[in-house]
């Protein structure tokens, strides 16, 4: 048991209780968005047609978003990982203020961008501590 | 002493690292691909028989044939004028056989037509039997319908083709109906997952326009300055048999006034060669935040309640298979 905990982010979440806090939240939501792009829900489709981006694209999103949120709870993956849902959710953020999306549209990106960027500031964090106590080891 | 930020970078992008992250980044989009390939795939269909296709949907209480065919073909046209021609060869085959009843406009607020890529307003024009009275109990028919709570305004004289605002438009209009629309679900829903359509294939489909349950009537007072302000700030509560909420719907929020509607059908008539006269009937939209509200025989009525200013005016209508 120890050692598949070993490759998880257990040992970050019990050390940063507002990461694994964040990274609750951030899963419901990526779940969410992600499930109804993987899935091609239409509503989806027709925002996806609004702001002229192709379906395929949609579809990847979705896929990246899913797994991107597994990440979050895997060690090796979780700060790369986070560093591509920063750019994912930048890129939504940014789609939805150019097209002067409302904040019933846009405003479930608006508020996940800056958890994500703390997220990923908690993961870089966690790693350089990690790499210290692996090189002290040593 | 800690690692600096660049050492971190460098031992994140290790070769062990990179290699399966962007082969798994790959399958992702490779995944995506197919999977909108299988999404896109559709039988065959000519678009010269789309009109009698839909004709046929619509008369027979059915389902549109080669759905998703049509469907991604009018995606793919997106020219809304192409649609708008589709759609007068669909209804030029249901004015053969059933008589005018009113019209009606689709997403009339031009941020949500930008929002779902449309460069205007869309338009349709209700034929069959005239409109279900205050209280009747409708037969689906194995029809599927959308519940929309909704107006309708009546058309006081032929003036209102000059009328090119809000403040002109009004002047034009005897009053307002409480109306529950009931579009019909033409799209199939074993090729096109809960019937919806594109927006341009929407429009090629008359927007569903099928009928709807008119109920008490509210007429408009032109010596009122504040008529139009009252209009603006309507409340829209529609209600289940068991008086439990159903939606709750404040047009002081939208970004335009709903009147707008009565503008944009006077300038979809001259783009068509027609004009309006007095006593035609105009459908507002769903006053709805919903989208989809499918219709299923119930116990009892919906009710609908419109509060104007001072005044309340109702709708009520059963639905049975």
């Amino acid at each position: 048991m120890k050692n598949i905990l070993d490759y998880t982010c257990a040992s970050r979440f019990a050390a940063n209780h507002m990461l694994l806090l964040l990274t609750l939240i951030l899963t419901a939501g990526f779940c969410f968005a992600g499930y109804n792009k993987a899935t091609q829900f239409w509503m989806m489709i027709f925002a996806f047609d609004g702001y002229g981006l192709p379906i395929w694209f949609m579809s990847f999103l979705g896929m990246a978003e899913l797994s991107g949120a597994i990440s979050l709870y895997l060690k090796r993956w979780a700060l790369l990982g986070s560093v591509g849902l920063c750019v994912v959710l930048t890129g939504a953020s940014s789609i939805h203020i150019l097209n002067g999306d409302p904040i019933e549209i846009g405003g479930m990106a608006w508020i996940m961008t800056p958890m994500m960027y703390l997220v990923t500031f908690y993961h870089f964090r966690a790693t350089q501590t990690e790499m210290e106590a692996a090189s002290l080891a040593a | 002493m800690k690692p600096d930020f660049m050492t971190v970078v460098k031992a994140e992008l290790t070769p062990q690292k990179l290699v399966p992250g962007i082969a798994f980044v790959a399958l992702l989009m490779g995944a995506a691909t197919v999977k909108t390939m299988v999404w896109a795939s559709h039988d065959e269909c000519s678009i010269d028989n789309f009109a009698a296709d839909a004709f046929v949907a619509w008369d027979s209480n059915g389902r549109l044939a080669h759905s998703k065919c049509y469907d991604m073909y009018f995606r793919n046209d997106a020219d809304l004028s192409n649609s708008q021609h589709y759609a007068e060869a669909f209804e030029a085959l249901m004015a053969e056989k059933y008589p005018r009843q009113g019209y009606k406009i689709g997403l009339h607020d031009p941020e949500l037509q930008e929002m779902v890529g449309i460069p205007d307003s869309m338009f349709g024009v209700f034929y069959g039997a005239p409109f279900h009275q205050n209280g009747d109990v409708v037969k689906l028919d194995g029809q599927t319908f959308n519940y929309e709570p909704d107006m309708l305004m009546k058309v006081a004289d032929a003036g209102i083709m000059e009328a090119t605002n809000v403040e002109e438009v009004i002047k034009h209009l005897d009053g307002v109906y409480a109306f529950i629309e009931l579009p019909a679900m033409l799209g199939d829903p074993d090729e096109l997952p809960d019937s919806a359509v594109a927006s341009f294939h929407m429009q090629a489909l008359n927007l569903g326009a099928r009928t709807g349950v008119m109920g008490e009537y509210f007429p408009f007072d032109q010596s009122d300055p504040d008529l139009l302000e009252t209009l603006r700030n309507m409340t829209v509560v529609s209600a289940n048999p068991d008086g439990t909420e159903r939606s709750i719907y404040h047009t002081n929020e939208e970004n335009v006034h709903w009147l707008i509607t009565a503008v944009e059908t006077v300038e979809h008539m001259k783009r068509r060669g027609e004009s309006l006269k007095a006593g035609d009937l105009i459908s507002v939209g769903a006053m709805m935040e919903a989208f989809m509200d499918f219709v299923e025989p119930i116990e009892g009525k919906r009710h609908v309640h419109y509060y104007i200013g001072d005044e309340v005016i109702s709708v009520s209508a059963g639905f049975e298979e």
